[in-house]
Order: C-alpha cells, then sequence, then structure tokens
C-alpha cells in the first residue's frame, strides 16, 4: 500500500468498514509512514471533535411558534376549502422557506393601512389614509453612493405603488357590483379581499408579493366586471 | 447526559406516558388533530432536527427553518405514506428546507466552490483554546450539502444507510460525500487539527 | 468534473469556476469599461430526471429552450464595471434530490472595497438554460427578458417589467407581469395570462382553456382555438381573431375599451353582446344600452359556441368570417 492508496482507504479504515485484510494493509503502512499517521491522527481527531460538538438546544418557546403557525394554516385551510393541485404544490415549493415572521410586527401597523384604503370612506379620518405598504417603514437615507440594491428596492416600491394605484382605482368599481349582491354573497366577498390583503402584507418584496398583488387586482378585475367568482376561496 | 434539561422544564409528566406509543399510533393520533401527539411528535425529533438545522444554515435561521420543518411535518403527515421510517421522512424534510434556505442565504462571507479555494487556510486564531468552535468555523466554510452529509454522520452518529435514505442517494455516494467532505475539513482545519496535538497529548 | 458531477447529487454549487473571463478589465482609467464573464455548467441530480427548474434572475434575462436530452446546461454570462463588481454578481444552483432544480441569481451586499457600489444598470447576468423537454418550467425575471420554448409540460412564469416570450410550449402555462408585455405562439395546453399595464399577445393558442386579463394593456389574439376563452381588460383594447370549438365559450369583456371579435370555422355560435357605446354585429350597427343584451345565432345548432362581447363604456364589434 502507498501513501495515495491509504489517503482513499483511511475513511473505511477509520470507519471500520474494511476487511480483515484491508484494514491490516493500512495498519502496515500506518507503521511505517509519519506522515499518513498525522492524517490518520488528523481524521481520527475531526471525527471526534465532530462527534463531541455541543449539542444546539432548540429555544424553548420553539413549539409555541410551530403549534401557532399550524393552527394559522389550518384555519386558512377551513376558509381555502381547496384541494392541493398539482400546481399550488409546486407554487408552495417555490415559496421561500424563510417565513417572514418578524414582518408580522411591522405588518400590523400597514394592515391597518390597506383596510383604510379599502374603506376609503368619506367619514375615515384623512391622516389614518396611509399607503398600503408605507414608504414610513423605508430605512433612513443613507448619504453612502446609491448602489443597485437601493436601486432594486426603489424599483419594487415603484411595483408596490403602482399595484397600489390599481387597487385603489378596482375598489370603486368592484364594490359598486357588490352593492347588487345579497348580504352574505357581500360577505363572502370582504373575507376574500381580506385575504388577498393579507398575502400581500406577509408577502417578502419582490415576485411573491407581486403575485400576491396579481392575484388582488385580478379577483378585483373579476369582481368590478360581473363574472361569477367563486366566493370564499378559488383562484 | 444533561440533554434532558430543556425538555424536562415545564412539560407535565402525564404527556410523557404517552411516549410509549410507537409510530403508526402517534402519527394516527397527529392526523386526527390529536394535540398532545403531536407535541409529543415534536419533542421526540426536535433536537435533532433543530441540530441539523443550526448545523446546515447557521444560528441565525436555525429557529425559522426548524419552525418550517415541523410545520410541513404536520401539513404532510396525510401524505405520508410510511414507506419511509418516519424519523428518515422527518430528517429529510429537514434537511431539504435547510438546504434550501441555505441555498439562498447571502452570506457576507459567500461560500461557494470558488471561493473555496481562496479561503482553504481560514485564520486560525491558534489561541483559541476550543477546537470545536473552530470546528464550527470551518462547517460553515462547507459546501452546504457537504455540511448536510457531514451533520448527519459524524455529527448526529447516522449510519451511511440512514444517511442515504435521507439525502435520497445511494450508500455510495453517501460515503463519497462523506469523504470529501472530511478532507475539505482537514484543509480547512489543518494547522487547527495538527496543533491540538501538541499541547493537549491524547488523543480522544 | 465527476467530483462536481457527483457534488451535483447533493448540492448546491455555486457558479463553477469561469470558463474564462475576458475583458477590458475597466481599468483603462475613463470608466466605461465592462468585465464580461462566461461560465457554463450543468444542474441537476445525476441520473434523476428533471422534474422542475425554477430560474429567478433579477438580475438580466432568462432564455429556457427545451431540447431531447436529459442534463441541464446552464450558460450565464456577468457583466460588470469591473472585476470588483462582478465579484457581487452570483449564480447558485440548487439541485435537489427529488429533481427539481433550481437556479438564483443574486447581487451580493456591498463590502468596500473589494465589492464596491454599483449602479443597477452597469451589471447584468444572462441566463441561458437548456433543459429536457419534459421539464416543467418556472421562471422569473424582474426587468429582463423571459423567454421560453420547446418544453412539454408547462410553465410558471413572472416579470416585473421585462416581457415575456412563449414559443411552442405544452401543458399548462401561468404568466404574470406587471407592465411587462407577454407574447405567446404556439401553446398547447391551457393558459392563464395576467398584466397590469403589460400589452398580451396570443398567436396560435389550443387548449382546454385560455384566460388573459389586462388592466390597462391592450389584448390581440389570432389563432385562438382554446374551448373556454375568457378575455377581459379594465381600459385597454380587446382584438381577438378565435375560433370557437363545438360546446365551448368564448367571452370577451372590457369596461372601458374597444373590443373587436372575429370569429372563423364551422361551428355554430349563439353571440350576446351589450356596449355603453356602439355595437355592430355581422357588419351591422345595432343600437344597444349599456343594460341590454343583443342575441343572435349563427350556423350548426348542435353543440353551438356560447360568445359573450361585451364592453361596458367602449364599443363592441362581432363578425364572422368566412
Amino acid at each position: 500500500m502507498n501513501c495515495r492508496q491509504l489517503a482513499a482507504q483511511v475513511d473505511g479504515y477509520l470507519d471500520g468498514d474494511l476487511d480483515e485484510v484491508g484494514a491490516s494493509a493500512c495498519r502496515g503502512h500506518l507503521r511505517t509512514c509519519a506522515a499518513c499517521r498525522d492524517l490518520a491522527d488528523q481524521q481520527t481527531r475531526l471525527r471526534a471533535a465532530l462527534a463531541e460538538l455541543p449539542p444546539a438546544e432548540p429555544p424553548a418557546h420553539l413549539w409555541a411558534a410551530i403549534d401557532a403557525r399550524v393552527g394559522a394554516a389550518e384555519i386558512a385551510d377551513s376558509r381555502r376549502g381547496a384541494l392541493a393541485t398539482g400546481w399550488s404544490r409546486l407554487v408552495a415549493w417555490l415559496r421561500p422557506v424563510a417565513w417572514p415572521v418578524a414582518m408580522v410586527g411591522s405588518a400590523g401597523a400597514i394592515a391597518l393601512a390597506v383596510v383604510q384604503l379599502r374603506d376609503a370612506a368619506p367619514s375615515q379620518p384623512l391622516a389614518l389614509r396611509a399607503p398600503v405598504i408605507a414608504p414610513a417603514a423605508a430605512p433612513p437615507v443613507r448619504l453612502a453612493l446609491r448602489d443597485a440594491l437601493d436601486e432594486r428596492a426603489d424599483l419594487e416600491r415603484e411595483a408596490d405603488g403602482r399595484f397600489r394605484q390599481v387597487v385603489s382605482e378596482l375598489l370603486p368599481l368592484a364594490r359598486a357590483e357588490v352593492a347588487t349582491w345579497s348580504a352574505r354573497r357581500a360577505q363572502a366577498f370582504a373575507h376574500d379581499l381580506e385575504r388577498r390583503e393579507q398575502a400581500v402584507l406577509v408577502a417578502s418584496p419582490g415576485h411573491v408579493r407581486e403575485r400576491a398583488w396579481h392575484d388582488l387586482t385580478s379577483y378585483l378585475e373579476r369582481v368590478a366586471l360581473g363574472e361569477q367568482v367563486a366566493l370564499g376561496g378559488g383562484r | 447526559m444533561a440533554s434532558t434539561a430543556v425538555s424536562d422544564i415545564p412539560r407535565p409528566r402525564a404527556d410523557l406516558a404517552a411516549a410509549a406509543m410507537d409510530d403508526a399510533t402517534l402519527i394516527a393520533a397527529c392526523r386526527r388533530g390529536d394535540a398532545r401527539a403531536m407535541e409529543l411528535l415534536y419533542h421526540q425529533y426536535k433536537r435533532r432536527v433543530f441540530g441539523l438545522c443550526h448545523r446546515i444554515v447557521g444560528p441565525v435561521d436555525a429557529e425559522e427553518v426548524a419552525q418550517e420543518v415541523f410545520v410541513r411535518v404536520f401539513r404532510g403527515l396525510a401524505g405520508f405514506r410510511g414507506d419511509a421510517q418516519l424519523g428518515t421522512w422527518i430528517y429529510r424534510l429537514a434537511v431539504n428546507c435547510a438546504l434550501t434556505q441555505a441555498g439562498k442565504q447571502r452570506r457576507r462571507q459567500e461560500v461557494g466552490d470558488d471561493h473555496l479555494e481562496e479561503v482553504a487556510a481560514p485564520p486560525v486564531a491558534s489561541r483559541d483554546p476550543r477546537l470545536s468552535r473552530r470546528v464550527e468555523a470551518a462547517m460553515a466554510e462547507l459546501p452546504a450539502g457537504y455540511r448536510a452529509i457531514l451533520v448527519l454522520h459524524d455529527v448526529e452518529g447516522l449510519s451511511h444507510e440512514e444517511c442515504a435514505a435521507i439525502m435520497d442517494c445511494r450508500v455510495g455516494t453517501s460515503k463519497s460525500q462523506l469523504h470529501k467532505a472530511r478532507m475539505r475539513m482537514r484543509e480547512l482545519l489543518g494547522p487547527a487539527l495538527a496543533a491540538e496535538r501538541l499541547p493537549g497529548g491524547e488523543a480522544p | 468534473m465527476t467530483a462536481r458531477r457527483a457534488l451535483a447529487a447533493v448540492v448546491s454549487i455555486a457558479l463553477a469556476a469561469p470558463a474564462g473571463a475576458w475583458a477590458d478589465d475597466g481599468t483603462d482609467g475613463d470608466g466605461d469599461g465592462v468585465v464580461v464573464e462566461r461560465a457554463e455548467f450543468q444542474a441537476g441530480v445525476v441520473g434523476r430526471p428533471v422534474g422542475v427548474i425554477a430560474i429567478d434572475n433579477s438580475l438580466g434575462d432568462v432564455r429556457i429552450e427545451g431540447y431531447d436530452g436529459t442534463t441541464v446546461t446552464v450558460i450565464a454570462v456577468k457583466h460588470a464595471p469591473d472585476a470588483a463588481s462582478l465579484r457581487r454578481l452570483r449564480v447558485e444552483s440548487l439541485a435537489n434530490p427529488d429533481g427539481s432544480v433550481r437556479l438564483t441569481t443574486l447581487l451580493t451586499d456591498r463590502g468596500g472595497a473589494e465589492r464596491p457600489a454599483v449602479a443597477l444598470a452597469a451589471v447584468r447576468v444572462d441566463l441561458t438554460v437548456k433543459v429536457p423537454r419534459a421539464a416543467t418550467i418556472s421562471g422569473r425575471v424582474t426587468t429582463g427578458r423571459l423567454e421560453v420554448a420547446n418544453v412539454d409540460a408547462g410553465a410558471d412564469l413572472d416579470s416585473s417589467t421585462g416581457p415575456i416570450v412563449v414559443r411552442n410550449v405544452a401543458g399548462v402555462v401561468f404568466a404574470r407581469s406587471l407592465a411587462g408585455s407577454q407574447r405567446f405562439e404556439e401553446v398547447f395546453g391551457s393558459l392563464d395570462s395576467h398584466a397590469v399595464d403589460g400589452d398580451l399577445a396570443f398567436d396560435s393558442v389550443r387548449g382546454a382553456a385560455l384566460t388573459a386579463r389586462a388592466y390597462a394593456g391592450d389584448i390581440a389574439g389570432r389563432g385562438v382555438a382554446s374551448k373556454q376563452v375568457r378575455l377581459t381588460s379594465i381600459s385597454g383594447s380587446i382584438d381577438l381573431e378565435a375560433e370557437p370549438q363545438a360546446g365551448g365559450s368564448v367571452t370577451v369583456t372590457s369596461l372601458r375599451g374597444a373590443v373587436d371579435v372575429r370569429l372563423r370555422g364551422t361551428v355554430g355560435v349563439a353571440v350576446r353582446a351589450r356596449a355603453g357605446g356602439r355595437v355592430t354585429l355581422a357588419g351591422a350597427a345595432t343600437p344597444t344600452t349599456a343594460d341590454r343584451w343583443i342575441e343572435a345565432r349563427y350556423g350548426a345548432r348542435r353543440d353551438r359556441a356560447a360568445v359573450q362581447v361585451e364592453s361596458r363604456f367602449g364599443d363592441v364589434s362581432f363578425a364572422l368570417m368566412q
């Protein structure tokens, strides 16, 4: 056995995967080669160090967070009542793993703004009519050279702005249509609308949010044009 | 071992009486929405799931990914066909979620094949007495997939058969990946592993 | 190479070492140098058919083309004003054991002199991806062009302001854009398209359903032969030339835009139309009001297609072609 062969076999040797002949050959080479003994020593040490890494303890509040998310998802299911189609599964797969948990706090403030927008009744105090994705949440202006990342954030804000404008134009049209509906259907509409607005609010910027905007605007388009929309669910 | 510390905190002992449930009973109870069963399943797997997430995506995102894993577990139990062990299925979800997240992370330190060459010898604080901290740092430099196999096999102590089932690959692939991961670790840690020998003396 | 392929069996690979960086190097001092780096690599899990391939490129164009092979080949071309900025551009590839492949481009944070600030217009990454025909495509761009051709298992496409172009695709196709135009040629399958300000164009679309909605954009269709066709706009115009299917439907609705529908083929149709403006039915102007439908029937009685054309405030015209 030479050093190169040993390097290839050392894992199997240390893991006890080699047969007696192979193991003996390794031992034989290690007896005579200091460099390979070093290699084997280091591998042994590495294994021990890995096995002894301090365990990462799950935080105590983890269960509560999971329980809450499962509960929220089930409530959403009960409202949706739709079967997962192949596409919705694909979409679920595409959804970023990291849910914007941290956003929930800031979304609270924004949620109010959406409701304001939807109920832009004259009796509402004007001061409350903030834009949906309020630029109030924008980071402080930096004096450093503007960067592509800043420009992209601007583009995202612009896109939000355009969608917001479209929603504000569609809402009166949709509401005029809904005014001719039964109270029960009108309530279902309000509920569906809210669900779609929530989806916009929790979506992270970029395509995920644009998707939620598309869902909201095309829903309003359908209602505004007097189409039969599946209430309480459906795309 | 001290490993029971956290799970013992405020949990009523009565819950643990159900611990005798086998996987099939547990799954059936969870599917019925039995809250205690769900919590029990969580406690059974939380440490390893969180450990996998923690080692693969790092401390910042670990909690979020672990949440995602368990949400997927509970949401997916209805479709769990039982063609794999429950544990294998859960760890596979965990590894997939963690790898997906690792792929998305915009780390300040970008890690990738092209970059690794440049950081082959990380600045090792040679006075750092804790090898494990260096090991963690070196692991963070590995491509995420290497990290995954290294965690499954060498940290969590799973067999190659289990690793292969979790990573959905052949046993041979699992072995060769692990070999490469260890070699990369040795390159990254080289000085640290060697230095450790001098003062410390005995190998563990 | 075998090492890399084996690695792909489990994991994510950052962009393979550049196949060749050639450039003006940006050091010529006048500031308008361009550094270009081109890399070609394969993505996917060896020995596993590619199921879903998801490509997310917010830094430039994406061109996805199906072919009769089994591997996914990616050509990534990065442009930046200088080598330091180029280092901020990354292409990541993630191959999952389930056969799904995800490609993502990203612009990393600034990092001092090593990774200086750069203007968005000065950097770009274009991806050309050859995929097995049977792969299901998911593609996203922001301002770049998203092009998909010759695939058989559908596509899910998003763009913000860049155009979407789809050619010779089978399967279920979804497309969404804010201001980007969308153009579809030879789509065999259900198609669902939504744009806010972008125009939508369809040429030779045949499937169970074609649903297209534009807010301010115009919609134009030629050779549309899907069974259920529904086109809607709020302020854009709609111009459709379609071949109704037996027992199918063609519904075209606009709030403010003009609607012009021409049908050809052998299937009988039952038409109803109304408009806030003028209604022209089969060449004859017909008086109507916005709240009254005009109905007419043409051709064979069996399996008539139901046709509805409407503009709340605009003009409507309907014609049969020989």
